[in-house]
């Protein structure tokens, strides 16, 4: 893992400062980028995105698959995690803490929002072995 | 990072990304059904095709004519060399979800923080119920670390764009995925240091 990874938080901060200051400095230029939209989908960001997937997703081996067999117990644990355990309770809190704990301080159409941006990271599991 | 075993990580990993081609848009649809926010199949399902199937089909066609070159650090440089435009792509998206979010961001920060809450006692509960089942079931070490670190962390960069094509950049859904990323790291790196501190917890890596 190199200086990039590990210090990822802190690259992840400046870029919210930047992004920030630079929306704040320049909304225009935010609002053009928003315009280039086709079908609900925003052209740049689609980009970006395959920019960060396309290489975790070269890692994928299918080939590999067939292995499963050795150690099955091991893949069931992360099975039973990713999909059964972890997007319910991520669901939970999120309704939790914004519909419950955090009413007096937030808005409910944002809380609704907030739920459900909580929800998609629950339901998309890990894929980067960055840390493992 | 917790001296795994990498080709049994590859394989979960991998095995995890298929389920997720199937699993992602009925789970992610129920959930936040329940939760009386509703969004449009299509788009929900637009969403996978194009953040999970198209790349995964892709890189899995990018890795056969690697590998079908015999060389076989041809697909590691090439991975290698890939690795740092993934960081690129995060990282210009966070400034444009920040750039279409300052106005919002400037006038409430606090909310920040209220997000990151629920996100911290989720990670860190996940982690225990896996870490602590691995255990329970007797894995070896270098099976239990990697299994339950998948288990915890996730594909924020999949949770990112669906959040945006379903909510828009500017939206509060958008902003929690974001700031998914922000806990997710610190968080990451510290239970890589708890799992590499629990490694007499489990019975020794027994050879396969």
């Amino acid at each position: 893992m190199g200086i990039f990874e590990r210090y990822l938080s802190v690259w992840i901060g400046l870029c919210i400062i930047a992004g920030i200051l630079l929306g704040n400095i320049a909304p225009d230029f935010f609002e053009t980028i928003a315009g280039f939209e086709y079908a609900g989908v925003n052209i740049v960001v689609a980009i970006l995105v395959w920019v960060m997937i396309y290489p975790m997703m070269v890692q994928v081996d299918f080939g590999a698959i067939k292995e499963v067999g050795k150690n099955p117990r091991g893949l069931w644990l992360t099975l039973t995690v990713n999909w059964l355990i972890k997007p319910f309770t991520m669901a939970a809190l999120g309704w939790l803490f914004f519909k419950v704990l955090f009413v007096p301080w937030v808005d409910p159409q944002s809380a609704s929002e907030y739920i459900a941006g909580m929800i998609l990271l629950g339901v998309a599991p890990c894929t980067a072995m960055v840390f493992v | 990072m917790t001296k795994g075993d990498p080709n049994y990580t590859l394989v979960q990993v991998s095995v995890n990304d298929v389920v997720m081609v199937f699993a992602f848009a009925p789970i992610a649809g129920f959930l936040l059904g329940v939760s009386d926010i509703h969004v449009p199949w299509e788009t929900l399902l637009l969403s996978v095709v194009l953040y999970v199937l198209i790349p995964l089909t892709l890189g899995v066609i990018t890795r056969h004519r690697l590998e079908r070159d015999s060389d076989e650090h041809k697909l590691e440089q090439f991975v290698e060399k890939l690795k740092p435009w993934s960081m690129v792509g995060l990282l210009g998206t966070v400034v444009l979800l920040f750039g279409f979010q300052a106005e919002t961001i400037v006038s409430q920060p606090f909310d920040i923080a209220l997000i990151a809450i629920p996100l911290l006692v989720q990670t860190i509960g996940i982690f225990l119920i896996a870490y602590l089942a691995a255990r329970f079931m007797r894995l070896p070490h270098n099976i239990a670390g990697p299994a339950s670190l998948i288990g915890t962390s996730n594909f924020f960069e999949l949770a990112v764009a669906v959040a945006i094509s379903l909510f828009g950049l500017n939206s509060g859904a958008a902003l929690a995925t974001v700031v998914g990323v922000l806990v997710e790291v610190p968080i990451m790196l510290s239970l890589v240091y708890v799992v590499n501190r629990t490694r007499h917890w489990f019975p020794p890596a027994a050879n396969a």
